[in-house]
């Protein structure tokens, strides 16, 4: 019997997953600007991991993440999951902090994530932490508006409060 | 398109999203005649509003889904790159996050600045892949030669 494990591994190792790093490279008018652009990469991929992950931010699929033209930068777009919604769905829950897959990684400089990515991800989160005050702030405001909230709840407990609404309606 | 609003021009409402305080206020000049679907999920439009600057903004008009969560985000992203611009240790390096307008205009529509010159992962990984004579989904391919059913 194969488990899931092997099946994912040699698919790893029949495939290079150098993919965005050649795409980095053949969009580029010279090597010059690749390396800027490697750099811009790197960082922003960086910014929004450690933000990405402080919002519970999920569904990090290939068409939510897009590089902008000239400058390489890393663009998010479509922020419906967050608060770790992802995590907790009952289909194919999601078990990672942020996505950082092979042909992520492989795009950076030749160090991988040891280099700009880590010091980008420590200043982010340092910066972060030092400033939680005010972050605190405006994530609370999420928690309060009460339709994002039923959001966060699970199905369930929907039809729970949905149930104890009728009765409180029918006694009314 | 609503004929009503093909026939409306110079407006006074200022280009959503391109609101600043003390700034020249660009207003829509008109709407353009014609809105491409697209083939995404739910089909969103893409609308073009030509401003008073003469310029030209396109936005996506989303529905059946809500947006003011987007726009939260949107305010989160502000704050950090605030944050990130007055660090001394950040500041140096041009670490901000590429906001883009967010409008909710109901609990399920709203309009979504276009992100311009820019294209998704997905594209570039499947152009790359056509270029290169690699089979678009590879590995997929390899997880299902060995097992089925394996999500």
């Amino acid at each position: 019997m194969i488990n899931k494990v092997e099946i994912f591994r040699n698919a790893l190792e029949k495939t290079v997953g150098e993919d965005i790093q050649k795409v980095l490279w053949v969009k580029s008018q010279n090597s010059e600007i690749w390396l800027e652009r490697r750099t811009s990469y790197t960082r922003s991929l960086a910014v929004m991991s450690m933000v990405g992950y402080i919002l519970g931010l999920g569904d990090r699929h290939p068409s939510n993440i897009m590089l902008e033209r000239q400058t390489g930068k890393i663009v998010h777009i479509d922020f419906g999951d967050c608060f770790e919604i992802a995590m907790r769905r009952e289909k194919f829950p999601e078990r990672i902090p942020f996505r950082l897959t092979r042909m992520l990684t492989k795009a950076m400089e030749v160090s991988g994530i040891e280099g700009n990515f880590r010091t980008t991800c420590e200043n982010t989160m340092r910066v972060m932490r030092d400033n939680k005050e005010s972050l605190l702030a405006i994530m609370e405001a999420f928690v309060y508006d009460p339709l994002i909230s039923f959001r966060l709840l699970n199905p369930k407990m929907l039809q729970q409060m949905k149930e104890e609404d009728d009765k409180k309606r029918k006694e009314a | 398109m609503a004929p009503k609003l093909l026939t409306t021009e110079n407006l006074q409402i200022a280009v959503p999203g391109t609101f600043k305080c003390n700034k020249v206020i660009v207003k829509i000049d008109k709407f353009a005649s014609t809105i491409p679907v697209l083939s995404s999920k739910q089909h969103p439009r893409r609308m073009k509003i030509m401003g008073s600057d003469g310029r030209d903004y396109h936005f996506l008009l989303k529905g059946h889904e809500d947006i003011r969560q987007d726009e939260r985000v949107m305010q989160l992203f502000g704050l950090v790159n605030t944050l990130l611009s007055i660090d001394s240790q950040t500041a140096k390096k041009d670490l901000s996050i590429r906001r883009f307008p967010v409008i909710p205009l109901s609990q399920n529509t709203g309009l979504i600045g276009w992100v311009s010159n820019c294209d998704t992962l997905h594209l570039l990984i499947k152009d790359y892949r056509v270029e290169a004579g690699i089979i678009e989904n590879i590995e997929f391919k390899l997880v299902n030669e060995m097992c089925e059913h394996f999500a």
